[in-house]
């Protein structure tokens, strides 16, 4: 597989952290000075609307068809409009749940599971249930478990 | 013309917790002080069950358990990251707002050219509620004062939104409220006010200036004038310059003995030296607070003792002097404590010290508290403190009923299950 460009990246916030290449008293400063770009930073890629968007951490395997594994961290946009086919969280029952919001053969809304190994179950809007957020993102790490 | 909205969460506590825990949906719920004592935030469902705000814990908890209800402890944490998310949203809907407390803010729409205060509200309402699950009411009037009445309104009338513009219609809502329950009136003018004969806003809106600033000063006049729909308080106008900085906690279990008690005096004064530094400030005096349990059998006391410093300091050592000597005036043997606090008043900025002719100057005291100060804010409050405190665990906050701090740590961030529900769907 090959990887392309590598980025180089950094965390936190871009307004605290001033970046400065050479910190050169004495003599020329670095060339490079006048390039300094400001990194990457993952809360601009990830969260697009910071006073609604929360994380979550996904229990259970239904949703491995969509890619999303037990462990893995959802961020969840609340101010996101739900449309057929996003992946929501949903209110079921009194608890948060992670399935796919997909419209029924009647033109309701159901909620859906993704796993192959289960026989897709359909949750329509009469048992009720609630949109919590429709997902934005998956955060896994690969380096711990 | 000035247009002026109140927005505030309802039942703040309790919705925060709800957001994360729907199950506690339909349920009479309850919010408790802190250490577990008494009801600071209760839901609708509680409200229904006559738990009256501050009721000691002992005496709902079995009115609210026959009722499938629930008391959680208060979970700062999670309130002070949503009530930072509700006032983000509100200061992108209008050019100035003043947040007023954890969950309320003013907003001042004077500007905005706004055709239907109505929808507009509305609106407001709407995007709070669906990016952060937090129910919200809101009024908008001339004035703050009045804002606040048609806040009120908006809560009672059970739609959320409330707009007092007609004065007509003010002066209808103002004859049908108490005269106490105006905004800067309260309960103790109030009684005041009633013993003359003026019960309602509407009776105290209407006497004339030159009698209310008699009665009441200039403050009661500039309600008066508000009432009456001339804007007299500027927005933050109100946020006050700190006059004292206090740090107060009521013990997880009783406490008798002096030096424990010393102990965790040493860690409330460093709480609120910090607190005080930070806002580049120091004490004149000192004072300190000491009660047992009110609710407990024994010698009770609840008495404070203040000492004034012979110079203005913010130097944890010095104040922590004073506080000890507050103490050892306060204290008696054998009586159960239950509840310390320490304040620090008469602040005045750190460059504003006068010199005393008397004491020797040593600059190595503030470099020393800057340094402390710094280091605790990178490595967790506690991280650097005086020796004659050592964080012990037994003073630390009784908080059985927490949630998790859902928005604010990695560990704690809610679950969202990802199982069939085969059995229960259709």
């Amino acid at each position: 597989m090959s990887c392309g460009i590598v980025y180089p990246v950094r965390f936190g916030s871009l307004l605290t952290v001033p970046l400065y290449a050479s910190r050169v008293r004495a003599g020329f400063p670095s060339p490079a000075d006048d390039y300094i770009e400001r990194g990457l930073d993952f809360n601009e890629y990830l969260v697009a609307h910071p006073a609604a968007t929360f994380c979550l951490r996904v229990s259970g395997d239904s949703m491995i068809g969509a890619r999303i594994f037990s462990g893995d961290i959802i961020v969840v946009d609340r101010s996101l409009q739900p449309r057929n086919g996003s992946i929501v969280v949903a209110v079921v029952d009194g608890e948060l749940t992670v399935k796919r919001l997909q419209k029924t053969a009647d033109g309701r809304m159901g909620l859906v599971s993704e796993n192959p190994l289960y026989p897709p179950v359909v949750l329509t809007d009469e048992g009720g249930f609630t949109i919590w957020g429709v997902v934005s993102s998956v955060i896994r790490r690969m380096d711990r478990p | 013309m000035t247009l002026i909205a109140l927005v505030d969460c309802n039942n703040f506590y309790v919705s925060c917790e709800r957001v994360f825990n729907p199950r506690l949906e339909g349920r009479p719920v309850v919010v408790l002080s802190n250490n577990d004592g008494c009801v600071v935030a209760r839901s609708n469902e509680a409200k229904t069950l006559k738990i009256p705000a501050g009721c000691p814990y002992f005496q709902c908890e079995k009115l609210l358990r026959d009722n499938n209800g629930t008391a959680l402890s208060s979970n700062y944490e999670l309130y002070g990251d949503m009530s930072k998310r509700v006032m983000q949203i509100l200061a992108q809907s209008a050019p100035a707002i003043e947040q007023y407390s954890i969950d309320e803010a003013f907003l001042d729409l004077g500007q905005c050219h706004i055709r239907d205060a109505r929808a507009y509200l509305a609106d407001v309402k709407r995007r709070v509620w669906t990016q952060t699950g937090i129910p919200v009411s809101a009024g908008v009037s001339l004035t703050k004062t009045l804002a606040k009445v048609a806040n009120r309104t908006a809560k009672t009338s059970g739609q959320g939104v409330s707009v007092l513009l007609d004065r007509v219609q003010v002066d209808q809502v103002l004859s049908a409220l108490p005269v106490e329950d105006v905004w800067g009136i309260g309960y103790r003018t109030g009684s005041r006010l009633a013993a003359l004969g003026i019960r309602t806003a509407l009776d105290f809106a209407e006497r004339p200036a030159a009698w209310v600033r008699k009665t009441l000063g200039v403050c009661g006049e500039r309600t008066a004038r508000e009432l009456r729909g001339e804007a007299c308080i500027e927005l933050a106008d109100l946020r006050p310059k700190r006059k004292s900085v206090a740090c107060s906690r009521s013990f997880g279990q009783a406490v008798s003995s002096f030096s424990d008690l010393r102990r965790a005096l040493a860690g409330h004064l460093a709480t609120a030296a910090a607190k005080m530094r930070s806002g580049r400030l120091a004490a004149g005096e000192v004072s300190v607070y000491l009660a047992t349990d009110r609710y407990a059998d024994g010698p009770q006391q609840a008495e404070y003792v203040s000492c004034t410093l012979p110079q203005e300091s913010g130097y944890t050592p010095e104040l922590m002097q004073a506080a000890t000597q507050c103490l050892a005036r306060l204290y008696r043997h054998g009586f159960r404590y239950r509840k310390l606090g320490v304040v620090l008043s008469s602040l005045c900025p750190v460059d504003a010290v006068q010199p005393c002719l008397f004491q020797k100057q040593d600059s190595r005291k503030d470099v020393l508290m800057t340094v402390m100060d710094r280091i605790n804010a990178r490595h967790g409050r506690n991280a650097l403190s005086m020796a004659c405190w050592i964080g012990d665990k037994q003073y630390a906050m009784r908080r059985e009923k927490l949630s998790p701090r859902y928005t604010t740590c990695w560990d704690e961030i809610p679950v969202a299950m990802a199982v069939d529900h085969a059995g229960d769907l259709r």
